[in-house]
């Protein structure tokens, strides 16, 4: 029999379970980051919001209308930013651009929540505050009482959440 | 010449064949949960502010009928301190009032001596809220965030617990004069 005969190759086999492994911890950490809350939206660069350490308990969040409030920003909704140098000194002139960009705002919830056809179109509309931690409370005195001439008088203070 | 077999050989099962349904789950979940993930997990302490048809909105009591007594909590967030009451609403006398730090176990407190009057008034559902206009928003939202917990008490007339929680109404700055003049 010659020394290098030839031998059938047997077919290459894959060996998946290192990708399996790989696949089942990626798939674990996906569950615990898992959010049912579709709007749950990141927070603006300008704002470091403040952490509460805590539980969270209640049922899923909905924002329907998302602020973000820094030192010399505010953003309303995700896209129209207002910039300031000093709040008091030009309060008119914030409120004023802040009443125009909510009244836009809500109607798009408006609209959004029609063509839905969901049955919360008769739940008010809700502001979720995400301000940056060193914010004095004027501002946001300010930006809620603003509001409330749109007849939007509910809201949340949004804080990162961190479990004990 | 090599004779074909009518019937092909029956190809032996892979190991891997097995997996092939559960890989292909992975497929449309991964990107399912990706789409779903969620960077930062909000906390969201609800509140309101005063609305102007609430009070127009209620129907008005039968003068023969008696009226049950009501108190209201109010809380006061300063820069160096916050204070809680228990306000009777007929007198305006305040029945109980507690100053402390502003800190997590200020805050705490005060929400227990709300939660103490609950026991007794049991319509005791809201706390008016004033908060001075130099606090930082952290300091705010830790100090609602206590007052706003459900925390568990037990009662004295059933049997059992039940977790009392709060409405916060946050009063505009221009209102807090009318608010903090009976307690200052």
């Amino acid at each position: 029999m010659p020394k290098f005969a030839y031998k059938p190759k047997e077919p290459a086999k894959l060996n998946i379970t290192s990708l399996m492994d790989a696949l089942t911890i990626i798939l674990i950490f996906l569950i615990m980051n898992y959010s049912d809350v579709v709007e749950e939206s990141d927070p603006p660069d300008f704002v470091e919001m403040p952490q509460v350490v805590g539980k969270i308990e209640g049922e899923a969040m909905e924002v329907d209308l998302p602020i973000g409030v820094g030192a010399q920003k505010i953003q309303v909704g995700k896209e129209q930013v207002i910039s300031f140098q000093n709040f008091k000194a030009e309060e008119d002139r914030i409120l004023g651009q802040f009443l125009k960009a909510l009244k836009v705002e809500s109607e798009k919830v408006k609209q959004k929540r029609e063509l839905a056809g969901s049955s919360d179109t008769e739940r008010p509309i809700k502001m979720a505050i995400q301000a940056d931690k060193s914010v004095p409370y004027f501002i946001i005195n300010g930006l809620v009482s603003k509001s409330a001439e749109l007849g939007i008088n509910y809201f949340d203070l949004l804080g990162l959440n961190i479990e004990e | 010449m090599k004779k074909v077999s009518k019937f092909p050989a029956k190809r032996k099962p892979e190991e891997t064949d097995a997996l092939l349904p559960f890989m292909s789950l992975l497929l449309i979940i991964i990107p399912m949960l990706l789409s779903n993930m969620a960077f930062h997990h909000f906390l969201a302490i609800e509140a309101s502010v005063p609305g102007v048809s609430d009070a127009a909105d209620e129907p008005m009591d039968e003068p023969e009928k008696k009226k049950e007594k009501m108190v209201m909590a109010r809380l006061m967030v300063q820069p160096d301190y916050i204070e809680g009451e228990i306000v009777d609403e007929e007198t305006a006398e305040v029945m109980e009032k507690l100053r402390k730090d502003p800190s997590v176990e200020g805050a705490r407190s005060i929400f227990e001596l709300y939660a103490r009057f609950k026991d007794e008034f049991p319509k005791l559902d809201t706390v008016l809220v004033s908060i001075h206009q130099d606090v930082k928003y952290e300091s705010v939202l830790q100090v609602m965030d206590q007052v706003k917990k459900p925390m568990e008490r037990s009662l004295a007339s059933a049997n059992g617990v039940e977790k009392t929680r709060f409405n916060l109404v946050i009063l505009p700055m221009a209102l807090e004069g009318d608010v903090s003049s009976g307690g200052e």
